[in-house]
């Protein structure tokens, strides 16, 4: 029987952060570069709570969660993080009416 | 007030007073400043005097405090036979310089603060019993006098300034030097904590400690070869103060660019200290190196004589002329101590008291004439004799008592140390014909000397007067009065001379007994 | 000699000499306005005082018994200069009193009050009138000081004011060039001979320790008899106690003695100093009758006099030799002077080389009677000249005299005798005769002794002993007589001169008629105690060579000599007086005869020893000193501002080091790091992709890293 092991999650995980990277790299909107950075961040996620799983197994060591705590704090931070990052793109399109990241190149060295 | 502390304070009184002067409120003020702070000092070093008992060889009124613990450094005051005279020569002439100085308008606070602070390094100089204040009064007095040089001179002030300054740096280098090195060196000494020779050997302990130092520092001591040294560095420091010959150029340049006042002082006391410090530090500390090498610092002695005379032969500057007259007169102090004869040093002793009195004063005369004048070319000069009958008496106890005469006080320092040369003889019995050589060239010092003051009396005095010098203002008061103290002192301590000699013979006999057994040693190795 | 006696000479005596330094001191303080006018007679009654405490005290010690004045000394001493190291503690100021002290204090102090009495006429007028006075009495102080020391170094103490005190006098006119030079050079060469002075002092100072300084072997004060007179007397006892004698005389005692003498040879002007003599001319007439003629040039023949025990046989020839040498050039020199005062000075000179000659030939107490007569009738002389100089309104020169005699008579008159008196004049035959008869046939005769006793050392050239003096002898009185004729003799040859010409006032007249009488009566038949003390005061101990022949010297003075001088001196005096009165005529033909003429052009050109003196010594000494002057501004000031200049030379170079160097590394990090700045800043675009791609392409090289080097070295 097909089972679902440790290889699927990490798979996906790597689909998923991969993705998030080619967001990165390929969008010029701060929104789109926002959206990579969560990516990235739940395929982080993905990670924590499958070897956690992995690690402890089920049963009784079920009960140890470390990575679900990581990825909750993850989750949390990704939330402050966004409200930070459209914070300063608010404030970004005051400046420039516009969330274009190349045009943030001011303190280019 | 108990006299320790008079004396503490005689040292700091004219600090405050120049602090006063730079305070006060015009410079008319800052010069009655000065001059009511060197009165109140020379009553000071009076009371000093009166309660000082001539009887007792050591010191006397000696304070002494801890000063920096880690290397046993104290501040250590007191009076002896050997500096109670130069400290009231000090005084006494400080007062004359003061008033001398009444007419230097320029920057008169600064400068009569500067004076009154060389005065307290000079006084520092001569009453400090430890060797790291006395290199600290050293230091102090060398101070004031280069801004004094360099500010109130003539034209070529700064040159004349920093030359003196680094010149006599260069001799504290050499007593720094030497005093690291008696740090390092020296034992215990009588059970105390050890490295005890920061305290300059005093006469009162001189046959204490001069058994211990000799056996360290003498012929066969442990640390010899720095003996030697040692005490080659410290003459030289102070034959650079002195000065002698070779060191000595740094003087005409002080002298001929200092005002008047201060070429007063800068003869009549500065010079002192180089004399004072040789009696004090290099021959007590290192009595066989003075026997070993008496030769070679006689032949200093015996050249300064000479070669100062036969330069101020030759001078047509006439303060230049007296600045080489310091330096020919000046070797009788070298000579008088090199011989290691009691006559010897009490004449090198009076030598430097009678010195100060004339040079002081020669200095004076010709500071009265360049005032009115503005130039001091011999050659220019003519008939002040009738120009100024007065002055020119008071000139001619002033230049005679340079020349040595009997009746003035020139004429004993100088019998004296030619009467010690001869009695040397019996010192180095194998270098008679030596003794002889010094004594008769010293002797003939004296023609040289007639020579350059009876030329220089010719050119100046004698003659027609000139008209240009006709109507030079007349001599004030205030200058007959400064050239009638020292001319009268000049009388006084050449008829006299017991006035000094009683004051420093219980200490000259604890000195020159402490020689006499470096001599000892010499006549152990020199047969 | 009670003590009482003892105790009221030497305080006459202290006063005698301090009297003038009072009366000098207050002509000094008192200002011109209180003391002009009355200086003059104010000196001279203060002066009178003090002949009249040492008159006194004469006629007191002469009230002694000449066998117990013989070898008496009365002292009184008081401690100076300390000398702790010496047995006698001190350098001691005091008194000694002995015969030749009370004959040398009754003849300075009379001739001095009679200079001083005939300066208020020759200085009348002056400017400095007070002054004059003033330092006339200073200079009698020192030289009484000198008379009554007690020490030798007291001795030299008031040899030095007497220097200082000629030297004012000299250049009393002093906006005159001559004054200046003169007293210049007369101090100088006097220092020459205290130089000497000094050294002998030095070395007998250590070869006899502190006993030297003690004033005499009786110790600090009292009254001394005995054989022991003065300290040279116990300083000789002390050289015999050390198993010297005279055929063994220590080395040093010659040098020493010999250094002694050289002070006299300063003060006396004796050969090679004796050129300051004639230049000292150039003081006030006065001056020169008593400072250059009568007491301080005789004060070196006093030291000679005083040293005389100590002299070795050596030393005397040494000192005879400069005697006769001076003896003889300044004869040669009075003969062509034709300036008064000049002759009178190298006379002088001669006269003092007889003296000296004397002492060293052993004739002691004939020299130092010579002192006192020649005292007597040269201080007359001067003063004749002076009232000459005075008459002729200050022409010095001979050539312009003549007929004087008719103008001033006394002056002529006291020339004469003086004149006679210098030339020793006698009834031929007798022992009858004037002062200089008696002092200078005497040392004569001494000569005579002296130069047999050297036979056997100096052969022939010993006769030069007593040949030479007694030559002179003859040209002293040509050349007085020629200077007698040139000026009160024959036709006026300056009509104008003559006219003006007239006598001296009384004060003048009066001090050269009580000299010229003193100069007659100076001798022993009149006056012989001046002798008897002289004689008196002879050591008993002389180390000089043929001192036996002496006494037997002494005993020929009856005979030939006496027949030697008995009538030259009519001849000669005649020949003087015929040959000058039609003024030079004749001698200028003489002086131009082949072979005279040179000599002639030799001695009025003094032999040329000022001309020698002036290129070497001082010409020398200031050329010596020059070059010490340069050395010392090029060579000695010149190593200092060399370090000087290196240690600035250093410091440059030191400070390029720092700035290039040092700084400069710090400098290129800083720029280094500047530079690689600006290399890596062209990766900082501004865009954030291009860093998100660099940060991916790094994790993923990193990881690749860490797995490769887990792959190849792990497990």
């Amino acid at each position: 029987m097909f089972e679902i092991g440790i290889m699927h999650f990490v798979v996906l995980s790597v689909v998923v952060f991969a993705a998030g990277i080619c967001t990165l790299l390929t969008k010029r909107n701060a929104i789109g570069i926002l959206i990579g950075i969560e990516l990235i961040m739940n395929a982080a996620g993905i990670n924590f709570v499958a070897y956690n799983r992995y690690v402890w197994g089920g049963g009784e060591a079920g009960s140890l969660i470390d990575g679900q705590i990581f990825t909750i704090f993850i989750i949390v931070l990704a939330a402050a993080e966004a409200a930070i990052a459209l914070a300063i793109f608010l404030n970004f399109y005051n400046t420039f009416s516009s969330i274009d990241v190349e045009r943030a190149d001011e303190m280019k060295g | 007030m108990d006299m320790p502390s008079l004396l503490n304070w005689m040292i700091y009184v004219p600090m405050i007073f120049g602090g006063l002067c730079l305070l006060a409120p015009s410079g008319e003020w800052a010069k009655r400043l000065a001059l009511a702070g060197s009165i109140v000092t020379l009553v000071m070093s009076i009371v000093l005097l009166c309660n000082y008992s001539f009887d007792q060889g050591g010191v006397q009124f000696e304070s002494s405090l801890v000063w920096i613990e880690a290397i046993n450094v104290h501040y250590r005051t007191g009076l002896d036979g050997l500096s109670l005279p130069l400290v009231l020569l000090t005084t006494a002439l400080s007062v004359l310089v003061v008033a001398a100085g009444w007419k230097i308008d320029k920057a008169a606070k600064a400068y009569n603060a500067l004076y009154m602070l060389l005065l307290t390094g000079m006084l520092g100089v001569f009453l400090a019993l430890d060797m790291f204040l006395f290199y600290v009064f050293f230091e102090i007095s060398l101070l004031p006098m280069y801004f004094l040089i360099g500010i109130w001179g003539g034209p070529r002030k700064e040159y004349a300034a920093i030359k003196f300054f680094l010149y006599t740096l260069a001799g504290s280098i050499c007593l720094l030097i030497v005093m690291l090195g008696l740090f390092l060196y020296t034992p215990n000494i009588d059970g105390a904590n050890g490295k005890q020779l920061w305290t300059i050997v005093s006469s009162s302990e001189l046959s204490l400690q001069s058994a211990a130092v000799r056996a360290v520092f003498g012929n066969g001591g442990l640390h010899e070869v720095f003996g030697k040294w040692a005490f080659w560095l410290t003459l030289i420091a102070f034959l650079i103060k002195l000065p002698a010959v070779p060191f000595h150029t740094w003087l005409p340049d002080a002298h001929v660019e200092a005002p008047t006042p201060i070429s007063m002082v800068l003869a009549g006391v500065l010079l002192k200290m180089g004399g004072y410090a040789m009696m004090r530090i290099t021959w007590p500390l290192f009595p066989d190196a003075a026997a070993t090498f008496w030769v070679a610092v006689a032949t200093i002695g015996v050249v300064s004589i000479i070669y100062g005379a036969l330069c101020a032969i030759a001078q047509t500057d006439w303060k230049k002329m007296v600045a080489y007259s310091s330096v020919s007169h000046m070797g009788y102090v070298t000579l008088g101590l090199a011989v290691l004869t009691r006559t010897g040093f009490d004449g090198a002793y009076f030598q430097m008291i009678a010195h100060g009195i004339t040079s002081a004063m020669m200095f004076f005369l010709v500071g009265v004439v360049y005032d009115r004048a503005h130039h001091r070319d011999l050659n220019r000069f003519g008939g002040l004799w009738l120009t100024w009958p007065g002055y020119s008496g008071w000139a001619m106890v002033g230049f005679f008592a340079g020349m040595g005469l009997p009746g003035l006080c020139g004429f004993i320092g100088e019998i004296m140390v030619l009467l010690g040369t001869f009695e040397a003889a019996a010192n180095f019995e194998h270098q008679v014909g030596l003794v002889y050589t010094f004594g008769i060239l010293a002797a003939s010092g004296v023609v040289l000397t007639a020579g350059y003051i009876l030329w220089m009396f010719q050119r100046v005095y004698m003659g027609l007067p000139k008209p240009e010098y006709e109507s030079f203002e007349p001599v004030r008061g205030r200058e007959y009065a400064i050239m009638a103290v020292l001319g009268i002192a000049a009388f006084v301590f050449g008829i006299v001379p017991v006035l000094i000699f009683n004051i420093t013979d219980s200490t000259f006999e604890s000195l020159t007994n402490m020689l006499r057994d470096g001599l000892g040693v010499l006549s152990v190795s020199g047969s | 000699m009670a003590p009482q006696q003892a105790e009221l000479i030497l305080t006459l005596l202290g006063m005698a000499t301090l009297l003038p330094l009072a009366s000098a001191f207050i002509m000094i303080i008192l200002t011109r306005r209180v003391m002009f006018k009355a200086a003059g007679w104010f000196a001279t009654a203060v002066m009178a005082g003090s002949f009249v405490c040492a008159l006194v005290s004469l006629v007191t010690w002469l009230g002694v018994p000449e066998a117990d004045r013989r070898g008496l000394s009365l002292l009184k001493s008081i401690p100076w200069i300390p000398i702790p190291s010496t047995e006698a503690g001190h350098l001691y100021l005091g008194i000694l009193v002995d015969n030749l002290t009370i004959a040398m204090m009754a003849m300075v102090t009379l001739i001095s009050l009679l200079v001083h009495l005939y300066s208020i006429g020759y200085m009348n007028g002056d400017k400095r009138y007070n002054r004059f006075f003033a330092y006339l009495s200073l200079f009698t102080f020192s030289m009484l000081g000198i008379v009554i020391s007690n020490s030798i170094m007291q001795m030299f103490v008031f040899w030095e004011l007497v220097g200082l005190t000629s030297y004012l006098l000299i250049g009393f006119w002093f906006e005159k060039r001559g004054p200046q030079l003169a007293c210049k050079k007369a101090f100088v060469m006097n220092r020459i001979g205290d130089a000497g002075f000094l050294i002998g002092f030095g070395i007998l100072f250590y070869q006899l320790g502190g006993k030297l300084l003690l004033p005499a072997a009786g110790g600090a004060s009292g009254m001394v008899e005995g054989q022991v007179v003065t300290m040279f007397d116990a300083i000789k006892t002390l050289i015999e106690q050390d198993g010297h004698s005279i055929t063994n005389p220590p080395l040093w005692l010659t040098a020493a003695g010999i250094g002694l003498f050289f002070g006299a040879i300063g003060k006396s002007a004796q050969f090679p100093l004796h050129t300051w003599l004639p230049d000292a001319m150039e003081g006030p007439t006065p001056v020169s009758s008593i400072v250059h003629s009568a007491t301080m040039v005789a004060a070196g023949v006093y030291l000679t006099g005083r040293i005389y025990p100590i002299l070795t046989p050596a030393a005397h020839v040494f000192v005879a030799v400069i005697g006769l040498i001076t003896l003889v050039i300044a004869a040669c020199m009075a003969l062509v002077m034709t300036d008064i005062k000049r002759v009178l000075a190298y006379s002088t000179l001669s006269q003092l080389g007889y003296m000296i000659l004397g002492l060293g030939a052993g004739a002691y107490a004939f020299a130092l009677f010579h002192l006192v007569t020649h005292a007597f009738f040269k201080c007359c002389l001067f003063q004749c000249s002076g009232s000459v100089i005075n008459a002729a309104h200050h022409e010095q020169d001979m050539r312009q005299y003549g007929g004087l005699g008719k103008k001033l008579p006394v002056t002529m008159a006291c020339y004469l005798v003086c004149t006679l008196a210098i030339a020793g004049a006698s009834i031929p035959w007798t022992e009858f005769g004037i002062s200089g008869f008696y002092s200078k046939d005497g040392i004569i005769a001494g000569t005579v002794s002296y130069g047999h006793a050297l036979h056997d050392t100096f052969g022939a050239a010993a006769n030069l002993f007593w040949l030479a003096p007694t030559v002179v002898a003859y040209i002293t009185v040509f050349y007085m007589a020629r200077s007698f004729a040139l000026t009160f003799l024959g036709k006026p040859r300056n009509q104008k001169l003559f006219d003006h010409a007239h006598e001296a006032p009384w004060t003048m007249c009066v001090p050269q008629i009580v000299l010229a009488a003193m100069a007659i009566l100076t001798a022993p038949f009149l006056m012989g105690f001046w002798q008897s003390l002289i004689v008196a005061s002879e050591p008993q101990v002389a180390w000089i060579q043929g001192a036996d022949h002496l006494a037997h010297g002494h005993a020929m003075h009856t005979t030939h000599v006496y027949l030697l001088n008995g009538l030259a001196w009519i001849i000669m005096l005649a020949a003087g007086i015929i040959l000058y009165i039609p003024g030079m005529k004749f001698s200028s033909k003489i002086a131009a005869i082949p072979g005279i003429n040179l000599l002639y052009t030799w001695a009025y050109n003094k032999f040329y020893f000022d001309a020698l003196y002036d290129t070497f010594v001082v010409g020398l000494g200031k050329l010596i000193s020059m070059i010490a002057a340069v050395f010392d501004k090029y060579i000695v000031d010149g190593i200092v501002n060399l370090v000087g200049l290196l240690g600035k030379a250093a410091a440059f170079l030191i400070g390029a080091f720092d700035i290039h160097l040092i700084d400069g590394s710090v400098n290129a990090a800083a720029a280094a790091a500047h530079s690689s700045g600006g290399l890596l800043r062209a990766t900082h675009a501004g865009r954030v992709r291009g860093y998100v791609l660099i940060f991916f392409a790094s994790a993923v090289l990193v990881v690749l890293a860490v797995v490769t080097t887990v792959m190849v070295f792990g497990a």
